[in-house]
């Protein structure tokens, strides 16, 4: 590439003036109020075709707001939305979509009764010339568009049925089967896994050669300079700053999204290692996972990895009487327990954070003082009844340790950002003092200054002698908490590993099975 | 770092009045045709058509407090109406048939209602059937049992005392309307309060999260119908000693009422939300607007239609405000 630098320059040169002459998109002046916050503010914003343009921020910085008023879910207040040099005035969902713009959301807006393919093609059925709707067609379609991307889903089944992974990819899906010119994603990849955002990226890649415009919002401030022409960090609703990817350095991003440099990420592991509290003995569930042995000690961190559908999940959910296990034993402090369900296993003292926040973390429609305190209800009962303040107090006490930007405590969590409303799935296991802890993915979606600060709580719970697993599609993440971890390939353990002496590549290649 | 979690009510006061406004509706609802009928209807604004209105109204009251918590849950009671006229040929044929003294017949009355709950119950937890159909099918069902034991027509003659729980007074007020306030209060302190209570609102607004929390959703929502059902005898009892006696026909029209109260309170059909105190004021609005009806003399057939444009009106509202959040 670097053959001359003239030649480079007047490469640039022109591609400034193409750039002038294909601005996709542009923001002028976006403000937007929400009752108690000012999500967005005189935000300016643009888009060029074939351009992937990153924008990121703190939790609750107004990312998600500013995508979704240019995907016609809010309306700004003020400020001017042009498209190709054309103002537009966004009305609705739908109006975006004829407008050109597609947008994969952060929180998933399946219909979970329906299938694989009618989510897909869902409200655009009946375009066709025909009164009738050619499902096979549609079926065709939507498995070469999940084929050409290597992703294997069995689009016959509701989509209630399928992993949160599987959600993701089918929305992800929903929206390149569209005819766009401009597409949104927000936090794409936080439910996926290095192969499906392996894959992902091509496709990204193959988009922007056709001229189409990305604007790319992540958590995983790493995977941005790979794929990404421009950045934009937002915090607290106004632009600190828009900057070409490699005129910046990922400390400098961080630096502009909190306010403030971050020093090392992860602290030092426990080193006091206590007595076994948890031994699982070849626990199998049919056609999920078979024969898995594993044991967990007081004050240790096992992490678990492993390919999307490797049965991570199901196996943690069979521990905590979520699903139900068909051969095997499970062992605590000694003594063999039968968990049916998931009171059982929280009077035992496991606690499950799981992956879903949507659908299983969060009851969208309470506060985010009930939705945290829901753990811990009887414990705070005098007499008969609630006590109030103990239970405000407590509450309090964790939203400020986890960060949770909230209007107030009695905010319904529904209209938290979505890492917002991830440490509140947090906060109220971490509220709740048991002693095993699994965490399903618990940094997901959450930005990087709340990462540092759920590392070190992990790191205090260990030392305090809790013991804690956690399943996590980063790898680094697992690397830098655990002492131990656990490699699953289609249903089974394929290597226990001492994470002192491992590292990425050893992880991927068991748990991609090249191992075996 | 963070200062926006301390937990403060709103400093603008025209913003805190706004929202008081906007979360009472309801509230503004029911002033709204108070000051209405009282500056139109004469007869309205006298103490006695007060205490008069708050009397009526009391029975459907503390039913739909029963039904409140069943729709809280992600529930429906249908068969309210049904236990209604049951209980009221119950009580009154042990009293008048077989000669039970007073308090037996109520004891047995309760227990009977209550059982119609746990049987509901437990077909719609154990047996995973519909709320909607499983209620449905023992509306039917009771209805039938009630005409079979009163032989389709109505019981009179029971002994004296019976009158006084709908009829009676404690300090010159009205008992039922005394068993009322007592009901909406302990409802309000339960439903509030109480972990029960809290874990109620949880199931019906997440129950897979609910459960995932460590909550026993099947007993919570066993629990509910009991409620329910037994609210609604302690109403059927009221009713049937106000009219003093036991009719197999009095629910018959009753449970249209029930749920619009329990709608036009503010409790969302999909469960997870709702207020007691909304559905007080939703019985007291259908309370208003029944009695003034009567008073203004609108023939009995424009009532039912007004009665069916509240109940749309409510459940169009339920469909309003579910959009907004979230
Ligand atoms: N519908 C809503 N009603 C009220 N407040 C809202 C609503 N949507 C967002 N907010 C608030 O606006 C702010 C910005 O939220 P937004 O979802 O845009 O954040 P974000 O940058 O996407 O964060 P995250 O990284 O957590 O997804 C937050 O303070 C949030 O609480
Ligand atoms: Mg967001």
């Amino acid at each position: 590439m670097k053959s001359s630098k003239e030649k480079e320059k007047e490469k640039d040169k022109y591609k400034e003036k193409e750039k002038e002459n294909s601005k996709l998109l542009e923001l002028r002046n976006i403000t937007k109020t929400f009752p108690g916050v000012k999500a967005l503010d005189n935000v300016d914003f643009d888009l060029f075709a074939g351009e992937c343009h990153a924008l990121v921020g703190e939790n609750g910085a107004g990312k998600s707001t500013l995508v979704k008023i240019i995907a016609g879910e809010y309306k700004q207040d003020t400020g001017e939305i042009y498209i190709c040099g054309n103002k537009v005035n966004i009305q609705d969902t739908h109006h975006a979509q004829e407008l050109g713009v597609a947008f994969v959301p952060q929180e998933f807006q399946l219909i979970p009764y329906l299938n694989g393919v009618e989510n897909i093609f869902l409200g655009r059925l009946l375009r066709g010339r025909f009164g009738n709707v050619n499902w096979r067609l549609l079926k065709k379609k939507a498995q070469e568009l999940l084929d050409s991307l290597e992703w294997k889903i069995d689009l016959s089944v509701s989509v209630k049925n399928l992993s949160v992974a599987e959600m993701q990819i089918i929305q992800i899906a929903r929206a390149i089967s569209m005819d766009a010119r401009v597409f949104i994603f927000d936090e794409p990849t936080a439910m996926l896994g290095e192969k499906e955002i392996e894959r992902l990226f091509d496709l990204m890649n193959l988009l922007k050669e056709k001229g189409i415009g990305i604007i790319y919002i992540s958590h995983r401030l790493a995977e941005i300079f790979p794929i990404c022409e421009r950045v934009t960090i937002l915090r607290d609703g106004k632009v600190i700053g828009t900057s070409d990817i490699n005129k910046i350095s990922i400390d400098e991003i961080i630096k502009m999204m909190l306010g403030r440099s971050l020093e090392e990420s992860f602290p030092e592991r426990n080193p006091s290692i206590g007595q076994e509290v948890l031994k699982v003995e070849k626990l199998s569930k049919r056609g999920v996972f078979k024969n898995i042995s594993f044991k967990l000690r007081e004050g240790e961190v096992l992490g678990i990895a492993g390919l999307i559908g490797a049965g991570k999940t199901e196996l943690v959910c069979s521990i905590f009487g979520k699903l139900l296990y068909d051969e095997g034993e499970i062992f605590i402090r000694g003594k063999e327990v039968a968990i049916k369900s998931p009171d059982t296993a929280i009077s035992y003292g496991i606690a499950l954070i799981p992956d879903d926040r949507r659908n299983e973390g969060l009851i969208m429609s309470e506060t985010v003082r009930e939705n945290i305190s829901i753990t811990i209800l009887e414990k705070l009962k005098r007499l008969l009844l609630i006590d109030r303040k103990a239970e405000r107090k407590k509450v309090v006490e964790i939203v400020d340790r986890l960060d949770i930007r909230c209007a107030s405590i009695e905010q319904k969590v529904g209209y938290l950002s979505g890492g917002n409303q991830q440490k509140v799935v947090l906060g109220k296991w971490l509220i709740a003092n048991s002693d095993i802890l699994i965490f399903d993915e618990p940094t997901k979606g959450i930005d990087v200054g709340a990462k540092r600060q759920f590392y070190q709580i992990i790191n205090e719970l260990s030392r305090s002698g809790k013991a804690i697993i956690v399943i996590s599609q980063e790898l680094e993440e697992l690397i830098g908490l655990t002492h131990r971890i656990l490699v699953l390939a289609k249903g089974k353990v394929v290597a226990e590993l001492d994470t002192e002496k491992t590292d990425k590549n050893e992880i991927m290649k068991y748990a991609v099975g090249s191992f075996r | 770092m963070s200062t926006t979690t301390i937990d403060k009510p709103s400093k603008n006061k025209l913003e805190a009045v706004r929202r008081f406004l906007g979360n009472n509706v309801i509230l503004l609802v029911l002033i709204g045709i108070v000051a209405l009928c009282a500056g139109f209807i004469p007869t309205f604004r006298t103490l006695t058509n007060a205490i008069n209105i708050l009397r009526q109204v009391s029975a459907l009251t503390i039913i739909a407090l029963g039904q409140y918590f069943v729709v809280l849950s992600g529930g429906i009671d249908l068969s309210a109406g049904s236990t209604v006229s049951f209980v009221g040929v119950l009580v009154a044929g042990l009293m008048y048939f077989q000669g039970w003294p007073l308090l037996a017949a109520l004891i047995f009355g309760l227990v009977m209602g209550s059982l119609i709950g746990l049987v509901n119950g437990v077909l719609i937890v154990y047996g995973e059937i519909q709320p909607f159909i499983t209620t449905l099918a023992t509306m039917i069902a009771i209805k039938g049992v009630a005409f079979l034991y009163s032989g389709g027509k109505p019981i009179s003659g029971m002994p004296g005392g019976f009158e006084f729980f709908g009829r009676g007074h404690i300090w010159g007020i009205p008992f039922p309307v005394v068993l009322m306030v007592l009901t909406a209060l302990v409802c309000y302190v339960f439903s509030e309060h109480s972990v029960t209570g809290r874990n109620i609102f949880s199931v019906g607004g997440n129950e897979s999260a609910a459960r995932l929390c460590g909550i026993r959703t099947k007993k919570v929502k066993l629990l509910v119908y009991v409620i329910s059902s037994f609210l609604t005898t302690v109403g059927a009892i009221v009713i049937a000693s106000r009219i003093m006696s036991g009719q197999p026909t009095v629910g018959d029209y009753m449970l249209f009422d029930i749920l619009t109260a329990v709608i036009l309170g503010g409790t969302s059909l999909s469960g997870g939300v709702g207020r007691v105190g909304g559905v007080v004021i939703g019985a007291l609005i259908l309370g208003v607007v029944a009695n003034s009806m009567v008073l203004l003399r609108i023939n009995p057939y424009w009532q039912w239609i007004i009665r069916g444009i509240i109940l749309a009106l409510a459940v169009f509202i339920d469909a309003k405000t579910k959009r907004r959040a979230v």
